[in-house]
């Protein structure tokens, strides 16, 4: 994965006024994608630390992928436990232990790939939450 | 031992998260030791000098009041690799426990229990040094002579605020005795949700000689033996029971050996179950434990061992 696609895929999210963290402080941002990739490295190990070549989570799809589902994530995290800490995400993470990230190798390259990519991952976590949750949500104060 | 402040689990579980190192295999040998870490050895020469001047210091001074005060001598630092060297070492720790308890196990069952009482003393020790390590102490060693590390050394109000490591230069090697006492001393000032709160306060609160009592008389007694399996097997029952657990430790019994090495293993093996929740990481490391109760070296506490 190049430099310039992780600028592609970071940026629109700490983005000064519009991205979706631009509210969070920079060690606070730190802090979220640590936190995010920590818990990827806990829920599935193999997949982040495959026994040949490099981890689908740091090649081009899977990163923009990851980085795709990462709003989500963050949202249905902060939701169900009120923080973003490493524990937090891989409770949420093992909803979907059964994901098959190696899939994504077969999936050739492209924006468009790479996002169906994030989608797919996207919708089997928040189908999973309802499951858990119900369709009722959780104690939003409103 | 003082200088060993008060910590949660939950803070260190949290900061133990972003450390869990990779193990190509479950039960596997640490590919490092602590004191090959890099930056170990400059820091602890550093350490080691600066604490020789302030101990001879501190020696005339007693001259002069009558008043030995030992030098403080830490240093706070964050090396690189040193808290997975620490988990790694510790659950290799542990496992080595669950294998020696597992023979003191075997032998009780076979009827030869004063020497499984040995076993079990040094399983217990192996699994209160994993258990420390867990708790972020451990003591590696420069030139035959401990260095204290601690990695959760001060109070905080999330795991995220530990950014620096402890070092106190001991200036001696670390024997059974004072492992136990700094074992005590880690249970007294931790909080642990998940630990039983009876076994935990009997074993901060027996003085420190009760741990190694039996080993000790067996070993260093010419005409020392516990039971009276010398030369018959000893097959009575409840001998090393499990209920221990439930019912509390009992000092006097003559299995108390088997009740310890029990009690210290659960409360580490309990550490590592709770992290698992988190961390797939670890989950092949529980299976081992798993296929080890499955395959009859656990005849007596594998059950206990397994549940949660």
């Amino acid at each position: 994965m190049s430099l310039t696609n992780f600028v592609r895929k970071i940026s629109p999210l700490v983005a000064q006024n519009k991205g979706k963290f631009h509210v969070y402080s920079i060690n606070e941002q730190l802090g979220i994608f640590n936190n995010y990739y920590r818990a990827l490295e806990n829920s599935f190990p193999a997949v982040y630390e495959p026994k040949e070549g490099t981890s689908i989570f740091f090649k081009t799809l899977g990163f923009g992928a990851m980085i795709n589902a990462l709003p989500t994530v963050f949202d249905l995290t902060l939701k169900i436990h009120k923080g973003f800490k490493v524990e937090n995400i891989c409770d949420l993470l093992k909803k979907i232990d059964d994901f098959d990230f190696e899939e994504w190798n077969s999936f050739g390259t492209g924006a468009d790939v790479e996002s169906q990519a994030g989608i797919d991952l996207r919708d089997t976590l928040r189908a999973r939450v309802e499951e858990v949750v119900g369709e009722e949500g959780t104690a939003l104060n409103l | 031992m003082e200088r060993l402040k008060g910590r949660r689990w939950e803070y260190i579980r949290s900061k133990w998260l972003h450390h869990i190192p990779h193990f190509p295999e479950a039960g596997c040998v640490p590919q490092n030791s602590i004191d090959e870490i890099s930056g170990f050895t400059p820091l602890a020469l550093r350490l080691a000098t600066a604490t020789m001047s302030e101990f001879e210091k501190a020696k005339a001074a007693e001259k002069k009041t009558g008043h030995y005060s030992m030098p403080d001598t830490a240093v706070e630092e964050e090396l690189p690799g040193l808290r997975e060297a620490v988990f790694a070492e510790s659950l290799f720790l542990l496992h080595k426990a669950r294998h020696v308890v597992g023979t003191a196990e075997i032998q009780v069952c076979g009827g030869v229990r004063t020497w499984a009482l040995a076993n079990a003393y040094q399983g217990a020790f192996f699994a209160a040094k994993a258990t420390l390590g867990f708790l972020g102490v451990t003591f590696p060693e420069y030139q035959g002579k401990a260095i204290a590390a601690d990695l959760f050394p001060y109070p905080v109000k999330s795991g995220d605020e530990y950014t620096g490591c402890a070092f106190h230069y001991l200036g001696v090697r670390m024997d059974h005795r004072q492992t136990w006492e700094m074992y005590q001393r880690l249970l007294g000032v931790s909080v642990v949700e998940i630990w039983p709160k009876k076994i935990v306060n009997k074993l901060k609160s027996v003085e420190s000689k009760y741990f190694a009592k039996q080993r000790n008389d067996i070993h260093y007694k010419n005409n020392g033996w516990i039971l009276g399996d010398l030369n018959e097997f000893d097959l009575s029952a409840g001998f090393g029971d499990s209920q221990v657990w439930d019912d509390g430790l009992d000092f006097d019994r003559d299995d108390i050996s088997m009740g310890i090495a029990l009690s210290v293993l659960k409360l580490g093996m309990l550490l590592v179950q709770d992290l698992e929740k988190s961390s797939a990481k670890l989950t092949p490391e529980i299976k081992l434990l798993s296929d080890c109760v499955e395959s009859g070296r656990h005849p007596m506490y594998g059950e206990l061992l397994l549940s949660q």
